[in-house]
């Protein structure tokens, strides 16, 4: 049986411009060789993550994120990196990355001791129908796959530009 | 003496909105639900789309029940073009329904209202009592996703939905793919109506007008006469002659009421007491089993009428999918022809009603959209009023805590209204 140690997970939406990046991000690095005891996975669903936690030393998560920073670009967060954001509160409309680490923190206490990666790549607010992803995005999308795989290569410190 | 509660924020309902209740003496003097969130116009900027457009613009309104959107919108059309669809695209139509009722129901369910009755704050709280209930709901919430992804193609806002029917039909392999987490989400089911049964719901009763679509041998889904259970019965051609929607000065969602009656309510709760009869023989002896009777007046056991549903759900869809075989056709043809086209539709929350007035190039003149929050808005007012004497002898923490449950009944979708509550108790 394939032991998982280190699983990366890209969040996102297909077919939905920017938010897709996640999910892109995710795509490029199955069609690289990464290192044994590595999986993959897409989700759109953050809900996932519970289950996605099972038995797993590290996880990789990649995801849009909203800042300040130009389009494409690549930041490390951690997860008091999230916490310090004002989350929005559970609602109809699902959860949040921050609501599902700590579904995760509490149905799978294993997981509270999982090294914990957050590669945020910035997009632009959406704010109008996009199939495909804006060109700055789609550029970070192989140095975002470069970098992880680097860091799953290297078992070093993340940093990222 | 003038006392006032303020919450800034009500969790565990979608939108922005505030609550104020004005007491004079002991007595309430006013109840408003303000919702302040801008109007979103998406009736507006229809207007000049084609009729093709409509289901996936609409759907965009909500991201937990846009498949209810893209079914009021292509019955809507299909109704202005004279098209019916064949029953294998029919049946495919009600799976991908059950999907987004599985998923949304579950979400409220076991995320959002379970928390109220069992004393937790939020569902991560609970799930440190809880673990399992919490697994439970997350994993059952995945098999209507994954009805969603497999039939629309992605989880959130499908994209193979259009007038007439799909863009592509799947295979009977990828549908029966499902069956595993289906057949065990209905176990699941089972142990949930059980489990919810057992909760602690607060002594309330009022005498509704519920209001649900009914179809004349299945529980509602896209078909049906509207009926209540005080004598209403019309064709949803109908609709604007009985339900008005009105402006109120304290919310920018309108209150939809009956004309010369008032206010009423959609949802789950209304659907289970018209359409008990219409359950499928396992969610009907689940309730019975589980002492759940219908007529049900207490708004708190609405979350009694999401479980039966999402039992409901999950036993059709198995049942779908094992009878499936693709049809040589993933869509009828939808012609362009100048008319007007309604649609109501039986969303998660209650009755989504769509009307489309479409020129002979298939573009869309004039359209009409009267969500399931907008229906029930008027409801939760009056609730609230009848609460409130309750509310004014409680401490604040409980008052509040009372207050946002009443509210959370309705799962309300503020954003599909319109569209965080402030609770101001002034006395």
């Amino acid at each position: 049986m394939k032991v998982v140690q280190t699983r990366v997970i890209g969040i996102g939406q297909p077919a939905a411009g920017d938010d897709h990046v996640g999910i892109a991000v995710a795509r490029a690095l199955r069609a690289q060789t990464i290192p044994a005891g590595v999986d993959i996975h897409e989700i759109t669903d953050v809900a996932r993550l519970v289950d996605l936690f099972e038995g797993i030393q590290r996880a990789i998560l990649i995801d849009a994120v909203v800042s300040d920073n130009r389009p494409g670009n690549i930041k490390c967060l951690t997860l008091e990196d999230l916490e310090s954001d004002p989350a929005t509160p559970l609602s109809s409309h699902g959860m949040s990355v921050t609501d599902a680490i700590g579904f995760v923190h509490v149905l799978v206490p294993a997981a509270t001791s999982c090294d914990i990666h957050i590669i945020g790549i910035t997009i632009e607010p959406p704010s109008r129908y996009a199939h495909a992803m804006s060109d700055p995005v789609a550029a970070a999308v192989p140095r975002a796959a470069d970098l992880i795989n680097n860091l799953l290569k290297d078992h070093e410190t993340l940093s990222c530009v | 003496m003038t006392r006032t509660i303020k919450v800034d924020c009500l969790t565990r309902v979608e939108g922005e909105g505030a609550l104020t209740i004005r007491f004079k003496g002991d007595t309430v003097s006013e109840v408003k639900l303000r919702i302040f969130e801008p109007p979103r116009f998406f009736e507006g900027f229809l207007r000049g789309r084609a009729q093709e457009e409509a289901p996936d613009i609409t759907a965009r309104i909500c991201g937990i029940c846009p498949v209810a959107y893209q079914m009021s919108a292509c019955h809507a059309i299909e109704d202005g073009a004279g098209v019916r669809v064949g029953e294998a695209l029919r049946s495919l139509r009600r799976l991908l329904y059950c999907g987004e009722w599985i998923s949304s129901h579950c979400l409220h369910m076991f995320m959002l209202h379970a928390p109220d009755f069992l004393g937790y704050p939020d569902a991560i709280s609970m799930a440190q009592d809880h673990a399992e209930l919490v697994r439970r709901g997350l994993r059952m919430k995945q098999a209507g996703n994954a009805i969603m992804s497999t039939i629309g193609g992605r989880e959130v806002h499908p994209v193979n939905v259009k007038p007439g029917g799909f863009y592509r039909a799947p295979t009977p392999g990828e549908l029966q793919a499902l069956l595993p987490e289906l057949t065990w989400a209905r176990d699941a089911a089972l142990e949930t109506v059980t489990d919810f049964s057992r909760l602690d719901f607060p002594e309330f009763e009022r005498d509704y007008e519920f209001v649900a679509l009914r179809h004349p041998h299945e529980y509602p889904f896209c078909e049906g006469r509207i009926v209540s259970n005080k004598g209403l019965d019309i064709d949803v051609h109908d609709f604007e002659h009985v339900f008005q929607e009105e402006q109120v000065p304290h919310s920018t969602a309108l209150h939809s009421m009956i004309k010369g009656r008032g206010a009423y309510v959609c949802g789950p709760l209304a659907r289970i007491n018209l359409n008990f009869d219409r359950l499928r023989p396992v969610a009907r002896e689940a309730a019975e089993s589980a002492g759940i009777t219908v007529p049900c007046t207490n708004p708190f056991k609405s979350i009694l009428a999401r479980t039966l549903e999402v039992l409901q759900a999950v036993d059709e869809a198995i049942e779908i999918i094992e009878s499936w075989e693709t049809p040589d056709r993933s869509s009828v043809e939808v012609p362009h022809t100048a008319a007007t086209g309604h649609g109501c539709t039986e969303a998660p929350r209650g009755m989504l009603y769509h009307r489309y007035q479409v020129d002979g190039d298939g573009l869309i003149e004039d359209a009409r959209i009267v969500p399931p929050t907008s229906q029930n808005q008027k409801s939760i007012e009056l609730d609230l009023h009848e609460i409130a004497a309750r509310l004014a002898g409680m401490p604040h923490e409980q008052a509040v805590w009372l207050a946002e449950q009443t509210v959370r009944n309705y799962d309300p979708c503020i954003s599909c209204a319109t569209h965080f509550l402030k609770l101001e108790i002034e006395r």
